[in-house]
C-alpha cells in the first residue's frame, strides 16, 4: 500500500504531470497565470476539488450505472466547486473578488473529470483521494513555477512584491495569455525532451 | 429485450434524480448557513469603498469601520440605478473643500466588461475628492491593476483631466498616468468619471453646509 502509494508521487507529479505530459488543464493555466497569488488560491480549489471528487465518486462507485455516470461525474464534481466558491465567499471575500470567475471554471477543468474517470470510478475511496491530491500538487507545481516567471518578468514582482528595479521595462507579453503559450511550451519542451527520459531510464 | 432497455432506462433516470436530490439539499443547506455572512460580507465591502472614495482613513477593526461610517456618511437614496450619499469627513481641515461632498456608486463600461466605481466629488461638485473601483473584469496585471492605490489616488483633488500621460511621467494638475501603454482601460475609467459628474450635474444636488 505504502510502496503503491509513493510510485503514484512520483506519476502524478513527475512521470505523468497532468499538465506537463497529459497536456489537460491548459485553460486555467493560460489564465491564472500571471499573478502568484491568484495561482496559489487557484490551486488550492482545485487540490481540494479533485481529491474530494474523487474520494466522493468512489464511495458511491458502485451505485453508479456506467451509462449515467458522466452526468453523475459533473454534478458531483460541480457540487464541491459550488461549496469552494460559498467559502471563499463566506470567509476570504478580498481572495473571491479577486478570482472572480475563476473559481466557477474549475468545474471545467478536464483534470478533474480525468482524474474521477480514470481513477476515482475503479478504485477504493482512500487512493481515490489521494490520487486526486497528488495530480493536483502535480498541476499546481507546473502552474506556481509558469506564475512565478510570468509575474517576474511581466511586472516585476513575485506575489505583489517589487524584485527589480524601477529600470525594469516589464514585458507586456508576459502578462497577456501568448506569453502563457510560449513558456508552457518551452517548459513541456524542457521536461519532456531532457528530464523525463534520464528520469524513465531510473 | 425491450423491456430490459426500458428498465435500464428508468433506474438511470432514477439514480440520477436521487443524487441530484442529495446534492442539491446539502448545498441548500450550507447557502443558508453561509448567505448571511456573504451578504454582511458584501455590505462592508461596498460601506468600505464609499469611504475610501471620500478619502477617510480606514481603521483596522470591522466594529470601526462601521461606526465612522455610520457617523460620516449619509444615504441619499437611488436614482437611475445610482447610488447616492453625501459624506462629511471630519479626519481633514473643515476648510478643505474635499472635506464634503457626495459619493456615487455606478457601473458603466470597461474595456472587457462593466466597472463599477465608487466616485467622490467635494462639495463645489466639480473636484474629484477619490475613486474606489468596486468591481472590474478588465485584463489582470495589465487594465486590472486600476485596482492599485497609485493608479486611483491620482485622481484625488483633481478637477479637470484633459490628457493620459505615459505612467513612467508624472503627472501634471490636468494629466493621469496610465496604467501602462498596453491598455485601454485607463480611458474607460476617465470617461466613467465624466459619466458620474455628469450625474451629479443631472440630480440637482444642493450644496452641503
Amino acid at each position: 500500500m505504502v510502496k503503491k502509494n509513493n510510485s503514484m508521487f512520483k506519476e502524478n507529479i513527475i512521470t505523468n504531470n497532468p499538465i506537463l505530459v497529459q497536456v489537460l488543464g491548459i485553460c486555467s493555466t493560460l489564465a491564472v497565470t500571471n499573478s502568484v497569488k491568484n495561482t496559489i488560491v487557484m490551486c488550492i480549489g482545485l487540490i481540494f476539488t479533485v481529491s474530494l471528487s474523487s474520494f466522493s465518486l468512489s464511495i458511491i462507485r458502485k451505485l453508479i450505472p456506467s451509462k449515467v455516470r458522466m452526468i453523475i461525474e459533473v454534478l458531483v464534481i460541480s457540487f464541491w466547486v459550488i461549496i469552494v466558491d460559498l467559502a471563499l465567499k463566506a470567509y476570504l471575500p478580498e481572495i473571491s473578488k479577486q478570482l472572480g470567475p475563476y473559481v466557477g471554471l474549475i468545474i471545467t477543468n478536464c483534470i478533474v473529470m480525468g482524474r474521477t474517470e480514470a481513477f476515482g470510478l475503479q478504485n477504493p475511496p482512500i487512493p481515490s483521494f489521494l490520487d486526486g491530491l497528488t495530480s493536483g500538487l502535480g498541476y499546481s507545481i507546473v502552474l506556481i513555477f509558469i506564475a512565478i516567471i510570468r509575474e517576474l518578468l511581466g511586472a516585476g514582482s513575485i506575489y505583489g512584491f517589487k524584485l527589480l528595479g524601477s529600470n525594469w521595462v516589464s514585458w507586456n507579453i508576459m502578462i497577456m495569455a501568448p506569453g502563457a503559450f510560449f513558456l508552457l511550451a518551452l517548459i513541456i519542451w524542457i521536461v519532456k525532451g531532457y528530464f523525463l527520459p534520464k528520469i524513465e531510464k531510473k | 429485450m425491450k423491456k430490459d432497455k426500458i428498465n435500464d432506462l428508468f433506474k438511470n433516470l432514477i439514480v440520477v434524480i436521487i443524487i441530484s436530490i442529495i446534492l442539491i439539499s446539502i448545498l441548500a443547506i450550507i447557502y443558508s448557513f453561509t448567505q448571511d455572512r456573504i451578504k454582511e460580507n458584501e455590505t462592508i465591502f461596498k460601506k468600505k469603498a464609499v469611504l475610501i472614495a471620500a478619502g477617510f482613513a480606514l481603521p483596522a477593526k470591522y466594529s470601526q469601520i462601521i461606526e465612522l461610517y455610520n457617523s460620516s456618511i449619509k444615504e441619499i437614496g437611488v436614482q437611475n440605478k445610482v447610488e447616492i450619499f453625501s459624506y462629511i469627513n471630519k479626519q481633514i481641515d473643515q476648510e478643505n473643500v474635499l472635506s464634503k461632498g457626495y459619493v456615487l456608486i455606478f457601473s458603466g463600461p470597461g474595456l472587457w466588461g462593466e466597472i463599477t466605481m465608487a466616485l467622490a466629488i467635494a462639495n463645489d461638485l466639480e473636484t474629484i475628492a477619490g475613486i474606489e473601483i468596486i468591481s472590474q473584469n478588465e485584463t489582470p496585471g495589465l487594465g486590472g491593476r486600476i485596482v492599485e492605490s497609485w493608479f486611483k489616488n491620482q485622481f484625488k483633488g483633481k478637477n479637470k483631466i484633459s490628457k493620459i500621460i505615459s505612467e513612467k511621467e508624472i503627472p501634471a494638475e490636468d494629466e493621469i498616468a496610465s496604467i501602462t501603454g498596453a491598455t485601454n482601460t485607463t480611458k474607460y475609467v476617465l470617461n466613467l468619471i465624466n459619466i458620474g459628474k455628469q450625474y451629479i450635474k443631472s440630480f440637482n444636488l444642493p450644496k452641503l453646509d
